[in-house]
């Protein structure tokens, strides 16, 4: 189908396609307004920094640090968002904590939470986190929540990782010890039963054999012991370091305005009018699609080889023979300017009864 | 800057008049019809409500306006339209249409033919309307005096112009378009779906044959488009 047909339907139906779309531009105009009068939003910027004893502590960690600070800890914070006892945590000393006894209304909230709150790291090391809504506290206080609990649950994860490694250690130098005293035991015995061993004897290789067990345990007993302290170390740092690693630039507050940005308008209102314009076009569409009808010259011809004789214009009845055309803009015409264009009798045959 | 024209198409301006509206299609009918000396020209549609009665009306009212203009000297021609599509013409005071006998009556013999035919208010043309009962119409045609009284008429007037029943609604079009020397198809745009349009033309060019339908009158065309934007599709 041409161009033509399509605009030909819309101007045919602008009765009722110019009123709808006007409806639904006011439409968006109000909701735009109302989304802007009534969200809030509350905001942290959070600075992060790689834990100071990482590498000591990881030695397998890759010495290229591909991913920014900010972006591993917004990756940790988003990923926390999806579990609910995160979420719960985040409300539980919020003005929603009422709500989350039912399973149902628990539930409610905490999609409410995740559809509402951004999470998004800003630079290498901010991480921003948001949250809209239409009550200012409780928008402060879903943020502050979020920022405690993640800092919360950092600690007790460095924590338990700390005290992990040092488990971990604390075995393995028990065993190098054992291995130490071991190599020990072993090449005292030997030196008991070979006081001096000739250099060229089978004992003095046997006994350079046992010195260097003796040698290999004892560093790996001396490693192992130098990452214990590291560990300590880290723990010790902990507080103060950790301070470092995780300081909120911006605390949240509670807004005392909504969050109407110019920008957030334009997107409300490009939005709506996309959304209006797309559908005004596809109600023309499908009604073009639906319209079988011929409307024109040009469908007769695709449709038959038969020759068209000619396309008679709208009349009223009673205008054949000369009356008056019934058509809204020639009716609008000055009659004067009829009369000197055509110069025809004004009437031949009036009849107001015909089909 | 020198003075222009406004823009307007022939057919379709709205200063026009029925009569200059009409005569762009009576040219075309004329221009088909020119080899024959006594022409009878049937008007049909796909369905009923499509014109069919306007454009034969309007087309008789404008070829009798206009009939010195088709006698090229001769005597000028003289119009009769036939109603032969039930309950299309009725009377009218300014028409001039009395109540009296019509073609039913002279087809049932109770009738002579002169007595039916009605001069109208428009110089030149004549009527000869359906006639009562109405219901007697389909036996009525359906009987040798038909082709008589058509070929009486033909050598009367200078053109004959009939209203025809729609061609998917009544089998009578079957009859009565075989009297015709050519048959014009009225189709209403924006009414009639293009489905019963090809069905109609198929069942003519069954019937009658290609050669008798002499083409297609697109009825109340009208663009959609503003002028502004139609002028630049």
């Amino acid at each position: 189908m041409s161009v033509k047909r399509y605009l030909g339907t819309f101007f045919r139906g602008r009765r009722l396609y110019i009123p709808v779309l006007l409806l639904l531009l006011a439409a968006t105009v109000v909701g735009t307004y109302y989304l802007a009068r009534t969200q809030y939003e509350a905001t942290a910027r959070i600075w992060v920094e790689k834990p100071a004893l990482d590498n000591v502590l990881d030695p397998n960690a890759p010495s290229g640090f591909v991913v920014s600070p900010g972006q591993q800890q917004s990756d940790k914070l988003v990923q926390l968002l999806q579990t609910d006892s995160f979420v719960v945590s985040i409300l539980t000393n919020t003005t929603a904590s009422g709500r989350l006894t039912s399973v149902a209304e628990r539930d409610r909230v905490i999609k409410e939470v995740r559809g509402k709150l951004a999470v998004t790291p800003f630079g290498s090391n901010t991480v921003k986190i948001t949250y809209t809504g239409s009550d200012p506290a409780f928008c402060q206080q879903v943020v502050q929540g979020t920022i405690d609990q993640f800092r919360a649950w950092d600690l007790t994860a460095r924590v338990e990782q700390s005290a992990i490694e040092s488990q971990f250690y604390q075995k393995q130098l028990q065993i190098y010890q054992d291995q130490v005293d071991a190599a020990a035991t072993r090449v005292d015995d030997f030196q008991r039963d070979h006081p001096f061993p000739d250099p060229s004897s089978p004992q003095y290789l046997e006994l350079t054999g046992l010195q260097r067990e003796l040698e290999s345990a004892r560093a790996l007993l001396s490693a192992t012991r130098t990452k214990i302290e590291q560990a300590n170390a880290a723990n010790a740092l902990s507080d103060t370091s950790r301070q470092v690693e995780f300081q909120v630039l911006d605390a949240p507050t509670v807004p005392d305005r909504p969050a109407a940005t110019l920008t957030r308008l334009l997107e409300y209102l490009a939005l709506g009018l996309i959304a209006s314009f797309g559908l005004i076009i596809l109600a023309v569409v499908f009604a073009t699609w639906q319209d079988t009808t011929i409307r024109n010259g040009d469908d007769l011809q695709r449709l038959t080889s038969v020759p068209l004789l000619d396309e008679i214009p709208h009349l009223k009845p009673d205008s054949i023979g000369g009356g008056e055309r019934h058509d809204p803009v020639g009716a609008r015409r000055s009659p004067k300017k009829t009369g000197s264009q055509f110069e025809e009798p004004a009437s031949v045959y009036p009849s107001s009864t015909i089909e | 800057m020198p003075p222009q024209l406004p823009f307007r198409k022939t057919a379709t301006a709205p200063e026009a008049t029925s009569v200059s509206t009409f005569r762009n299609l009576y040219t075309r009918v004329l221009l088909g019809l020119q080899a024959q000396q006594h022409r009878v020209i049937g008007l049909t549609s796909a369905i009923d409500g499509e014109g069919k009665t306007t454009i034969a009306s309007g087309l008789a009212a404008a070829l009798a306006e206009d009939g010195a203009l088709l006698g090229f000297g001769r005597e000028p021609d003289t119009i009769l339209l036939v109603e032969c599509n039930m309950g299309s013409l009725p009377e009218n005071p300014r028409l001039g249409i009395r109540p009296g006998p019509g073609l039913v009556q002279v087809l049932r013999g109770e009738c002579e033919l002169d007595a039916a035919i009605q001069t109208t208010g428009v110089e030149r043309l004549s009527v000869l309307t359906l006639g009562e009962p109405a219901h007697n119409f389909p036996l009525a045609i359906r009987t040798a005096t038909l082709p008589e009284v058509i070929a009486q008429l033909r050598s009367e007037f200078g053109l004959v112009v009939m209203d025809l029943p729609a061609v998917l609604n009544s089998s009578d079009t079957q009859v009565l378009a075989r009297l015709a020397d050519q048959i014009v198809l009225v189709v209403r745009a924006g009414v009639t779906p293009a489905k019963l349009v090809r069905q109609a033309v198929d069942e003519l060019v069954d019937q009658l044959g290609e050669e008798m339908l002499l083409g297609v009158v697109l009825n109340d065309s009208r663009s959609d488009l503003p002028p502004w934007l139609d002028n630049r599709l």
